[in-house]
């Protein structure tokens, strides 16, 4: 966060600093301490150690694991809601074997919880700070799961995906963008189990929204596969 | 968010630093003097008496209150009167200008303590760190030297009332302990004494909080503390640049700085002027950066986060109040809300969003008018409009397939919110409609007309399954959802700012007949009728302004300053019988950004296609009211109402081409109008041609 900028200094104008007098060659020294100052700067500022500095802090040591194993993993801390965890592992697996669209549908899931349950440092403070910060990782996770479609090896792994982007638009409260994502989902694979659960449940809840019997987006929250 | 290419952050924090020296070098400049204003001491009605001390831009603020305490979420000061058997610790004031100095006093039989605290980040220190500096003054009250000395505690939280940011430390952390005069905890430092010869520091005492304490009658006592605590080093090096003197110039200056650059706005009546400076500070507070830009955020401490909902409005009273640069930038960070499916969101399941959203876009292009912002806002608002249009279109679709008791309106929402219903809502299709309709308007300054006529149409078609919808629902005025119950809420927004009803419409005026009845005022009541809600009646109010019935908009300004705090800030909602306002803690965001639109609209109502001036009908207020560089839809407004004798009103004005039309004050009847008209069809009103600069309105008493 940057801030107003101080004001230049001003030189002091006391009667004393007024009396010294200076060395010739001070100009010269001042210039190139300057000079020195900025260089070292830039320096550091395109030479200096770089780090991973995404929002999760979490490392994983992915080295000699396979992608199932790196998925139990995920599935591990999904199940045990720690978010930031199972985001790492879902993108170490996603570096381990890229393009699969599997793996790309359980990072975006990663993400999507993450935004959205993410406990980070300590119990019941979100990792996001402020909506927009959650909205641009709901946003990274929709652009994860434009990739998993695009790279889907089948109609009914494709319409997996837009089943979970029917949920996770349905999650953020917008039902008819989950509807439109459920119809295109059934009318790429009109078999598709889960959707056709998920889609009934949305249906009753636009007939009935105020219903107490209404299980909400909220209570079926996203799982791994 | 890929994390692939960002610099370590203290590495780029180091190179910076470099750069920063090199340009700048290292010595802070001394601030030009800035005399005090005064203090503005005005009454607290709420039980607990608080202010906010932040500035824009940073992460934290400073409490003030309740009692004599300051903290900003990680500890606190806490200071007592030693010696005395009861002290009365006064309301937080601030300065009579609005700068948030805060003020306040302890007194006992003989003595009287007056504090002074000012926050500002301190040059030469982190830049991103605020810093409070404090000075008692204490003195006798019937003269000589003062009996009781001062003790200062330091608190893991504060007493009462108070927020814990999110990131702060959990209390209760380790023990404070006193080190060369400064309060440390974990090697990280939260203030100190600004001259450790005039205390005398102890370990815990007996309610085993740190403390220190000074004789009274001497000089002035100083201290400091900082947002979040900091490193010895850091502390040194504000130690050795922090004089109390100057931080209270710096601080008078940045914010004497932060309002100028704004619109001039005075009435006769000091109260208002100084509530409308008051606001603008809470919006200013209300300030964040972001991604290289400013957000609006709900209020300096327990709502740091932006909703559209509030957003847009800060958004509007920004504009307004001339702050164009920054109500545009943070309609800007609205961007950031767009889905791929071209809604904007900003909460799950509050829908209201898109059309608020679109209505800021369309604020922060019009006010004043500029063709290139509104092109630079509108290729994301109209795919925001699209998806509003596919809504209804999807709805309908719906229909022919299943059962849907509302074709044609946005779909269910599930705000989680003040609603407190998930249904389809009226308020998301009252802000869906006035978006279409903003963005109309947006549409056509940007000189896409096609886009302006197809934005126009689909909001006149929405604005028409509306009134169906309206006809078809079994109640007296404006329910808050269709068929689902709710709280009143969304439907407030109706009459304004969402304008989808005539300001005529009897189903407007009995909504606010029937809410302003429940709480026996011209406020709204949330929930029970004790609990007054500090915004949610003031677009009731500008209702009335349209409708032209400004008793009532008077009625509500007097009502909604009667709850204002005593630096003028509002909580969200305060308990009328026990004045409490629970852990809501004022001033909020929203209610700000409401009173500068009521008061603005009161002068100058720029909504329709005149320029209505004098709108609040208040011969007192032609006693000199006066708007400089004020944005409005037609352009920028200099506007001066004056009673040059008791039979004559006189407006004057500079509006590029507005047509104008002028209230004849409540209480008087028109004789005549030199430079205008009296309207036809109503002779309350006097229109003017669009040249005119001026208008005279002859009048006499009205019987």
């Amino acid at each position: 966060m940057s801030k107003r900028r101080p004001q230049a200094p001003q030189a002091p104008k006391s009667a004393a600093s007024e009396r010294q007098s200076r060395p010739a060659n001070t100009p010269l020294i001042a210039g190139a301490a300057v000079v020195a100052l900025a260089a070292a700067g830039l320096w550091f500022a395109y030479f200096g150690r770089t780090r991973a500095s995404g929002t999760p802090h979490v490392s994983v040591r992915a080295d000699g694991l396979t992608t199932q194993q790196m998925l139990d993993s995920v599935r591990t801390h999904f199940e045990a809601h720690q978010w930031d965890a199972a985001l790492a592992w879902a993108h170490a697996s996603n570096v381990s074997e890229p393009g699969n669209a599997r793996l790309l549908l359980n990072e975006a899931l990663a993400w999507h919880n993450y935004a959205q349950d993410a406990t980070q440092r300590w119990p019941g403070r979100s990792a996001t700070r402020t909506s927009l910060d959650r909205i641009e990782l709901e946003k990274h996770a929709f652009a994860l799961l434009d990739s998993a479609e695009a790279v889907a090896g089948s109609d009914e792994e494709w319409a997996n995906v837009r089943r979970w982007r029917g949920t996770q638009y349905e999650v953020l409260g917008s039902p008819l963008d989950a509807v439109q994502a459920y119809e295109e989902a059934l009318a790429r694979f009109p078999g598709h189990r889960a959707t056709i659960e998920r889609f009934g449940w949305l249906q009753r809840l636009i007939v009935r929204p105020s219903d107490p019997k209404s299980v909400t987006a909220e209570d079926a929250a996203p799982r791994p596969r | 968010m890929n994390p692939c290419t960002r610099f370590h952050a203290p590495y780029r924090t180091f190179a910076l630093a470099l750069l920063a020296a090199a340009a700048f070098g290292c010595g802070p400049a001394r601030p030009k003097a800035q005399p005090s204003a005064g203090v503005a001491v005005l009454p607290e009605p709420y039980a607990h008496s608080l202010a906010a001390l932040g500035v824009p831009g940073f992460r934290r603020a400073f409490q003030a209150g309740h009692g004599s305490q300051l903290g900003a979420g990680d500890a606190a000061f806490a200071w007592a009167l030693d010696g005395a058997d009861a002290a009365t610790t006064s309301p937080v004031y601030f300065e009579s200008d609005g700068v948030p100095i805060a003020h306040w006093w302890m007194t006992t039989a003989s003595d009287s303590a007056h504090f002074e605290a000012a926050v500002s980040p301190v040059p030469g220190a982190t830049d991103t760190l605020l810093v409070a500096s404090v000075r008692v003054t204490v003195v006798a009250r019937g003269g000589g030297a003062a009996l009781s000395g001062l003790r200062l505690h330091v608190l893991d939280e504060l007493a009462g009332p108070h927020y814990r940011p999110w990131d702060a430390i959990p209390a209760p952390g380790a023990a404070w302990t006193w080190s060369s005069g400064r309060a440390t905890r974990d090697g990280l430092v939260l203030g100190g004494l600004a001259d450790t010869k005039s205390w005398r520091v102890g370990g815990a005492d007996g309610d085993a909080r740190l403390s220190a304490t000074a004789a009274a009658g001497g000089a002035a006592l100083e201290c400091w503390l900082v947002d979040r605590p900091v490193s010895e080093s850091e502390a040194a090096r504000i130690t050795k640049r922090l004089r109390h003197d100057e931080h209270v110039a710096r601080t008078r200056g940045l914010w004497r700085d932060w309002l100028a650059r704004g619109a001039t706005f005075e009435t006769p009546d000091t109260l208002v002027n100084q509530a409308w400076r008051a606001a603008l500070v809470t919006l200013l507070q209300g300030q964040e950066r972001s991604a290289g830009g400013w957000v609006p955020i709900g209020n300096p401490f327990q709502y740091r986060d932006t909703w559209l909902r509030d957003g847009a409005r800060v958004v509007r009273a920004l504009a307004l109040a001339g702050q164009t640069q920054l109500a545009r930038e943070d309609a800007l960070s609205f961007v950031r809300y767009q889905l791929p499916s071209g809604a904007l969101l900003s909460q799950s399941g509050q829908l209201d969003g898109a059309g608020e959203g679109l209505w800021a876009f369309e604020q922060a292009a019009s006010l004043p008018p500029d063709a290139a912002w509104s092109k630079r806002f509108l290729p994301v608002a109209l795919r925001t409009g699209e998806w509003l249009r596919r809504q209804r279109e999807q709805s309908l679709a719906l229909a022919a397939k299943m059962r849907v008791d509302w074709p044609g309106l946005l779909p269910f929402g599930d705000p989680r919110d003040a609603e407190l219903v998930r249904g389809p809502l009226v308020g998301n299709d009252a802000w869906a409609i006035a978006g279409q309709l903003a963005l109309a308007s947006l549409a056509a300054r940007a000189g896409d007309a096609g886009a302006a006529d197809a934005a126009r149409a689909e909001g006149e078609s929405h604005r028409a399954a509306f009134a169906a919808a309206l006809a078809r629902e079994a109640h007296a005025d404006v329910p808050p959802s269709w068929g689902e119950g709710g709280r009143d809420w969304g439907n407030c927004y109706v009459g304004f700012p969402a304008r989808v009803l005539e300001p005529k419409s009897a189903r407007l005026a009995a909504l606010a007949q029937r809410l302003w009845a429940r709480s026996g005022l011209h406020m709204v009541s949330y929930g029970p009728a004790d609990s007054l809600h500090t915004y949610l009646g003031t677009d009731l109010a500008v209702w009335a302004l349209l409708a032209d019935r400004p008793a009532d908009a008077r009625a509500s300004l007097a009502d909604l300053l009667a709850h204002s705090n005593s630096t003028l800030g509002q909580a969200e909602i305060v308990s009328r019988s026990g004045r409490g306002f629970g852990n809501n803690l004022p001033p909020h965001g929203t209610a700000a950004a409401q009173l500068v639109e009521l008061l603005r609209d009161m002068i100058v109502l720029d909504v329709r296609d005149t320029l209505d001036v004098g709108a609040c009908a208040d011969a007192a207020w032609w006693a000199g009211t006066h708007l400089r560089r004020a944005p409005t839809r037609f352009g920028l407004l200099e506007l001066s109402l004056t009673r040059p004798a008791a039979d004559r009103f006189e407006a004057r004005w500079s509006a590029p081409g507005a047509p104008v039309r002028v209230r004849v004050p409540d209480g008087f009847a028109l004789v005549r109008a030199e430079g205008g008209a009296a309207d036809p069809a109503d002779a309350r009103w006097v229109s003017c041609p669009a040249a005119a600069g001026s208008v005279t309105l002859h009048v006499k008493e009205a019987p």
